[in-house]
Parts: structure tokens; C-alpha cells; sequence
């Protein structure tokens, strides 16, 4: 047997179908953005707006870990080394997806350019639309910390109902405190400052950390949910 | 093989399995026998690391079993609700990601298995009816070839030519790749002709270990007129009796001494073994 099996097999299958999944969503958003060019002048980045529905993608990808390690187990694989594996599977998917979302910005400022029209970002953005090392850090930064808290908060719920709710507490603090520094969560409380590269860096690592710390207490021991008890 | 000593599993106040001690020796078929809510579905999954004991051991071969990828690789657990994917999952992605993650996995069998119960790689799981959800976990199940296969109801759902389709190739794929099966059922009867072993769990407790061959010895069906039946068995424990016209049939508790076996003879009547289903109602508590 292959060392890491679990990761091998996401690498292979989960993260293929992600980054695809990805570029159907881009592919949509051109024709949308072609389509409504006929109409009316476009004023804004697809793109930026498109990256508002990801972080919901992220957590809910996330969410379905808990169900795949039910699978996992009955493969006979181990919980440890699913919670070893597959946090190192987000990272390298969330790697590509990111600058699979870097080069759809990229390849947006040519196509605006092109046809004369202007570019407008959110306001929140903690990057200028051609800050691509920014806009990377940005995304991983965010699809990290979303696929990370999602696979916590369904890892809880597959354990037991009430600590799933329970989870949700240090779930949204996750969010809040991250999205503070990526600019993905704009409230007034979670206005850090912390706006450099190093300072958004060291937030989504230990912001990551602290959720796969997290779920590695949630599901180290959980039982496999069976439908009927005998 | 595998080994509990002293395994408890509770559940809040509810105590499923009670110091159990039990020890599986290699290439057999074990069946196991239980009524509802005796423990099986937890004995199961306590052996297959799916659950953590509350207190005792599981050792596989020496080693203990929960979170040991070493145990674990070497264990098939397939359950009633399947737990093999989400129902958008291609029945081929799943038997690929159990190529991938198990060493043992024969893709090949798995292919031929599939042939043989009707489904296609292109089925997603949640396209498929009960029975055939069953039938795909059974493919699973036997292409894993892992030395230590656990079905717990697995054949749920299933119609009288699948559930002959199980036995067959169980029993083939025995015979090709020895290796330990712990089969949980309540179609007994059916079943118990796989069986070289039964396993009674009662109330988280094992009540009874015995070959299938000497607890067909535990009792007696008596078969012959009625009236001739009824005077021959009076006295003695009934578990069971069906009648067809004048003839009847009473299955017996015990033993039988040879001067009642040779009284039998003298009347005519039919002397036969009894139905394990009979047995197992009689010894956890009758109907």
C-alpha cells in the first residue's frame, strides 16, 4: 500500500473535480459577463464578485469531511490518519484553487482591457485588482479558513447535534477573526488592520491551526454513525 | 484472530455489550445470532474500530484494533445502511477510492460481482433500490478480501435469487481465499447452512458459542400422525410444532435417550434435526 492513501486518493479524484467544478463557474461567469456586455456597460469585476460566493463553497466542501471519514473507516483506514491527510489534502487543493482564482482575475484584466471597460472590486478587498500576489494570498487565505471551519462544524455535527451548535461559537470566531484580515468578513468588529502579507499570513495559519486542533478533538474518537442500533 | 476481553460498550445508561469475552480462531464462517437490541450491530462495530470500547480490549491477532491502521486494514465491516458514499457517488468512484485505500481490494472480483448482482459502475448509490443498495455493499464487502469480513445485515433488502447469489459466492470465495466471515442475520434459517460456527449474543452478553452441527444436536424434530407425536412428547420441552393434515411436526428440547429413539422407531415416527431459528427462540426466552 501506498504511503498516505487518503491523501493519494483526494489528490486524485476530490481536488480534480474541485478545480474543475472551478473553472465551470468561470467559464458561467464569461458568458453572463459576454451576455449582459450586449446590454449594458459592465462597470464591475465578475470575477471579485464571483469570490464572494466561494467562501460558502469552501465551508460547505469542507462540511462533507465527516461523511467521507465514515467512508474512510469502512475502508479500513483510521481516523488519524484521516485527520492528518486530509487537512494536508485542503491545503495543496486550496494552493490551486487559489491561483485558479489569481489567473481568472489576471486573464479578467485583459479581457476588460481590451474592451475598454472599468474594473471595480469590492470594497473590502485587501487587494488592488492587479495585486495577483495579494489576490493569492487573499483566497487561500479565505478558502482555508472556510473549508477548515466547515469540515469542523460538520465533523461536530456528525458527532452529536448540540455539539454542533456548540461549534458554531468558535466557528464563526474563526471566520470573524480571518476574515478581519483577508477582507472576506467585513464587519465592524473585525476591522483589524492587519492588512500586510506577513500579518494576513500569520493569522490564517494560526486561524488554521487552531480549527484543525479543533477537529482533531471532535473526531479522534467519534464512533461511525449507524442508522439502526442492534 | 480476533479477541475481546472484558469489552464493555455503553450508551449513556444503556449497557449494549457486558464484559465480553470472545475469541474467533482464523478461516471460519461464524454466524451471529441475536434478538433485536442484543448487541450485535455493536459488537460488530466495536471489532471493526468503528466504535471505542468503554472499557476491555479488541486485539487482532495480538494487536489492538481501534486506530490501528494495522488492524483496521485487515478488517471489512459492511453494515446495513451501507456507509459506503453519498448517493451521488458512481458505484465505480467508490470501488475505485476502495482500490485506493485498502490493499487487499480485488477490482477485477468487485467487477465480476457487480455482473453478477446486476449493477453497473455507472449506477450512482443513491439510484439504486434497497436490495441493490445491499447487493453493492456485499461487493464491497467480498472484494475487500480482508481477513476478517463482517456483514451485519447485509443482505437486507435483498430477493430470494440475490440473497442465493451472496451464499454462492460467499462460500466459493471462501473456498478460493480462506478467510475469517462473522455474518450477523435474522433470516436464520437461511442462513445457518453458511454458518461452521454460531455466536448467541443475549443482552450484551454471549449466551451461546457452538458448532452449527452440535447445536442441531440440542434438540429433536419428531414427525409422524399427530395423535402419535402429542403422546410422544408429552412431558418433554416443545419449541415448535406445524402440522399438514394428519401429520405433525414438534420439535423438541434435549437430547433424545436411546430407548425413546428406539420407542420413536417403534411407532413410526421420524426422528430429524432441529431448526437452528427454534433453538436460538428457545434458549433467549421463547416467543
Amino acid at each position: 500500500m501506498n504511503r498516505w492513501p487518503i491523501l493519494r486518493y483526494l489528490l486524485s479524484s476530490h481536488t480534480v473535480v474541485l478545480v474543475g467544478f472551478l473553472l465551470a463557474v468561470y467559464l458561467l461567469v464569461a458568458v453572463i459577463v459576454a451576455v449582459a456586455a450586449l446590454f449594458t456597460e459592465v462597470t464591475v469585476s465578475a470575477v471579485d464578485i464571483t469570490g464572494q460566493v466561494l467562501p460558502w463553497l469552501a465551508a460547505g466542501y469542507g462540511y462533507s469531511a465527516a461523511a467521507l471519514l465514515s467512508t474512510v473507516l469502512t475502508h479500513g483506514r483510521t481516523r488519524r490518519e484521516f485527520l492528518v491527510q486530509h487537512p494536508v489534502f485542503q491545503l495543496v487543493t486550496v494552493g490551486l484553487l487559489a491561483v485558479l482564482v489569481t489567473g481568472a482575475y489576471a486573464v479578467e484584466a485583459v479581457v476588460y482591457r481590451a474592451a475598454g471597460w472599468t474594473r471595480t472590486l469590492q470594497d473590502q478587498r485587501v487587494f488592488e485588482a492587479g495585486d495577483h500576489p495579494m489576490i493569492l494570498l487573499a483566497y487561500a487565505s479565505m478558502l482555508a479558513v472556510w473549508m477548515m471551519t466547515g469540515a469542523l462544524v460538520g465533523g461536530a455535527f456528525y458527532r452529536d447535534e448540540g455539539g454542533g451548535l456548540l461549534a458554531l461559537v468558535p466557528a464563526a470566531a474563526l471566520l470573524s477573526v480571518s476574515g478581519g484580515a483577508n477582507g472576506f468578513v467585513s464587519l465592524p468588529f473585525t476591522r483589524w488592520g492587519l492588512t500586510s502579507a506577513p500579518e494576513i499570513a500569520v493569522v490564517t495559519v494560526v486561524a488554521v491551526a487552531a480549527g484543525w486542533a479543533l477537529l482533531w478533538a471532535v473526531l479522534r474518537d467519534v464512533p461511525v454513525r449507524t442508522r439502526v442500533a442492534a | 484472530m480476533i479477541t475481546t476481553t472484558d469489552l464493555c460498550v455503553r450508551y449513556g445508561e444503556t449497557t449494549a455489550l457486558d464484559a465480553l469475552d470472545l475469541d474467533l480462531t482464523p478461516g471460519r464462517i461464524y454466524g451471529l445470532l441475536g434478538r433485536n437490541g442484543a448487541g450485535k450491530t455493536t459488537l460488530l462495530a466495536t471489532l471493526a474500530g468503528f466504535r471505542k470500547p468503554s472499557a476491555g480490549r479488541v486485539l487482532l491477532d495480538g494487536e489492538p484494533v481501534f486506530e490501528n491502521p494495522r488492524a483496521t486494514s485487515r478488517i471489512c465491516l459492511i453494515r446495513e445502511d451501507g456507509g459506503l458514499g453519498d448517493g451521488i457517488d458512481r458505484l465505480g468512484d467508490i470501488l475505485d477510492m476502495a482500490r485506493a485505500l485498502r490493499k487487499t481490494h480485488d477490482q477485477g472480483y468487485a467487477a465480476a460481482l457487480l455482473d453478477r448482482f446486476g449493477l453497473s459502475r455507472r449506477q450512482t448509490l443513491g439510484s439504486l433500490s434497497r436490495g441493490q443498495r445491499s447487493a453493492f455493499g456485499i461487493v464491497v464487502g467480498l472484494a475487500s478480501r480482508a481477513p476478517l469480513t463482517m456483514f451485519d445485515e447485509a443482505h437486507l433488502g435483498m430477493d430470494a435469487p440475490g440473497r442465493r447469489i451472496f451464499a454462492d459466492e460467499l462460500l466459493a470465495d471462501y473456498v478460493a481465499h480462506p478467510r475469517t466471515f462473522l455474518l450477523s442475520t435474522h433470516l436464520i434459517e437461511e442462513q445457518s447452512p453458511l454458518f461452521e460456527q454460531v455466536l448467541i449474543l443475549h443482552r450484551g452478553r454471549l449466551l451461546l458459542r457452538e458448532d452449527v452441527d452440535d447445536l442441531r444436536t440440542r434438540g429433536v424434530a419428531v414427525t409422524g400422525p399427530a395423535a402419535l407425536v402429542d403422546d410422544f412428547v408429552t412431558g418433554l420441552t416443545v419449541l415448535g410444532e406445524r402440522s399438514l393434515g394428519p401429520t405433525k411436526e414438534v420439535t423438541v428440547y434435549g437430547a433424545l435417550a436411546e430407548p425413546d429413539r428406539e420407542a420413536a422407531r417403534l411407532h413410526g415416527l421420524q426422528l430429524g434435526p432441529v431448526a437452528v431459528q427454534d433453538l436460538f427462540i428457545h434458549l433467549t426466552g421463547g416467543v
